[in-house]
């Protein structure tokens, strides 16, 4: 037991058992914290999201969330894990390319979850969707199909969709990553909104002044590591491990951002 | 060909029998069309089934169907099933057990193809949003792959309708049978079989513009 909002420990995840992709990774973060996860393609930045999220089977280690575990690895056993899903479930995710469903219209996919998923009536879950749709300028499109959207309306949906469930923690996997540059402020704008609601957030981007903008935490993770663990302010500024300096002059062409 | 003497007269002396047999040959492909549909989505589960026994008997069965002759299947039914099963049932029941298991081998394969093209990234949106295993395959797979198989279900289906012509080899009076009866009979072959092959072709070629058309729409609304 711990009494972080979100506790990650000893997690290690390799695919084949050869492959490590996360190595006795130790976090923990507080509720209305935003943490942005940043570091070289292949660090296992998505990975650690996708465990979080209960997506991957890992091999050593526990996730707790509000102090209750909800995840945890079996060493001796072969089997999937222990997953406690009433809890995975407070755990909302949204994922690089949108995965709305395309046989179903905005609204279908809004509310498909809170009625097949929670048993919510048709009606009570309409009406939340029609709000939330509303608050977000899209109830004009609630009827559309996802394919009639573009990019940064389809991600708008998606995010909608998860919010939906009322999730204790947002989890973003480079949700921008696929949209063409002048729709991704849109999807930006709308995940500042919730940092102004204090909505915990964990995030992966490759968007450093994103990053900057929305995290209270960056972490810097390298080769299944977390090498960095720092606010933005002296993230961006004046990282304390070389590895780090030399990942952000890489991505950003200059020696900090301010 | 030059000095051949068309009389179609025939053909409106003989229009009744054509019509039953053309009766029988649309039972015969609606019957089959809807035990493909269902037989072809159960057969695919098991071929993904985790289950390994289950899997080798629906490849095994899907396999058999598909590398076989359709003529051939029928008539090994027809005289095979009596002798091994001791059971003879009416020749048109035989031919319904031979055309519905060949469209369900080949509609299998058709769900097959249309839910492995749904992303797995769906999966774990299903995960993501709490929903259980059944009800994402209720709900999310399940349409999805309908949807996304129809265009080769319907083709699948214009081959059974034609392949309905091949039961008339063990005597069922369909359309090519009562055909092939009139042409002995009449000795106008060239008239009978020329409006055989119309009506065939007149059956057919609405459902093919259906499937064009059922492809142009999902293309635009699965983009």
């Amino acid at each position: 037991m711990s009494s972080s909002f979100l506790n990650v420990q000893g997690l290690r995840k390799s695919f084949g058992g050869h492959l490590v992709v996360l190595d006795d990774i130790n976090f923990q973060m507080e509720a209305g914290e935003r943490v942005v996860v940043i570091g070289p393609s292949g660090s296992g930045k998505s990975t650690l999201l996708r465990c979080v999220m209960g997506l991957e089977k890992i091999d050593h280690g526990r996730i707790e969330l509000e102090g209750v575990r909800y995840i945890e690895a079996d060493p001796k056993s072969t089997k999937d894990n222990f997953v406690n899903i009433p809890v995975r479930n407070k755990v909302g995710m949204v994922f690089q390319h949108y995965t709305l469903f395309p046989h179903l219209t905005v609204l279908g996919n809004l509310i498909l979850a809170p009625m097949r998923a929670r048993g919510e009536s048709r009606s009570s879950s309409t009406e939340r969707a029609m709000q939330l749709l509303t608050r977000l300028g899209l109830e004009s499109k609630a009827g559309a199909f996802p394919g009639m959207l573009s990019g940064g309306q389809k991600q708008r949906v998606a995010i909608a969709r998860a919010l939906l469930l009322d999730p204790k923690i947002m989890l973003f996997d480079e949700v921008t990553s696929a949209l063409d540059p002048e729709l991704v402020t849109e999807v930006e704008g709308l995940m500042l909104e919730l940092a102004e609601q204090k909505m915990s957030m964990m995030i992966v981007t490759h968007d450093m002044w994103f990053a900057k903008r929305i995290a209270t935490r960056v972490i810097f993770s390298a080769d299944g590591r977390i090498i960095e663990d720092a606010p933005p302010s002296k993230m961006f500024t004046n990282p304390a491990e070389p590895r780090t300096a030399d990942f952000l002059k890489k991505v950003l062409h200059v020696e900090t951002i301010s | 060909m030059g000095r051949y003497t068309w009389d179609f007269s025939v053909i409106a002396a003989n229009w009744d029998p054509l019509m039953a047999g053309l009766a029988v040959t649309l039972q015969l492909t609606a019957i089959c069309a809807v035990i493909g549909l269902v037989g072809g989505f159960l057969v695919c589960q098991m071929v993904m089934s985790r289950i390994a026994p289950l899997r080798w008997v629906a490849i095994g069965f899907i396999e058999v169907f598909r590398c076989t002759p359709a003529l051939v299947q029928i008539i090994w039914i027809f005289y095979c099933v009596p002798f091994f099963f001791g059971v003879f049932y009416d020749p048109f029941y035989m031919a319904i057990l031979a055309l519905g298991m060949n469209i369900t081998a080949f509609n299998a394969e058709a769900y097959r193809a249309a839910i492995q093209a749904i992303p797995s990234s769906h999966y774990d949106a299903c995960t993501a949003l709490g929903l259980s295993p059944l009800k994402k395959t209720l709900f999310v797979i399940l349409p999805q792959a309908v949807l996304m198989a129809i265009p080769v279900l319907l083709t699948n289906t214009i081959g059974l309708l034609q392949q309905t012509s091949l039961v008339a080899i063990v005597a069922i009076a369909d359309l090519m049978y009562e055909g092939k009866t009139l042409a002995t009979q009449t000795y106008r072959p060239i008239e009978i079989y020329t409006t055989v092959a119309f009506i065939y072709f007149a059956l057919s070629v609405p459902l093919s513009q259906v499937v064009g058309l059922c492809e142009r729409r999902l293309r635009s609304r699965l983009a």
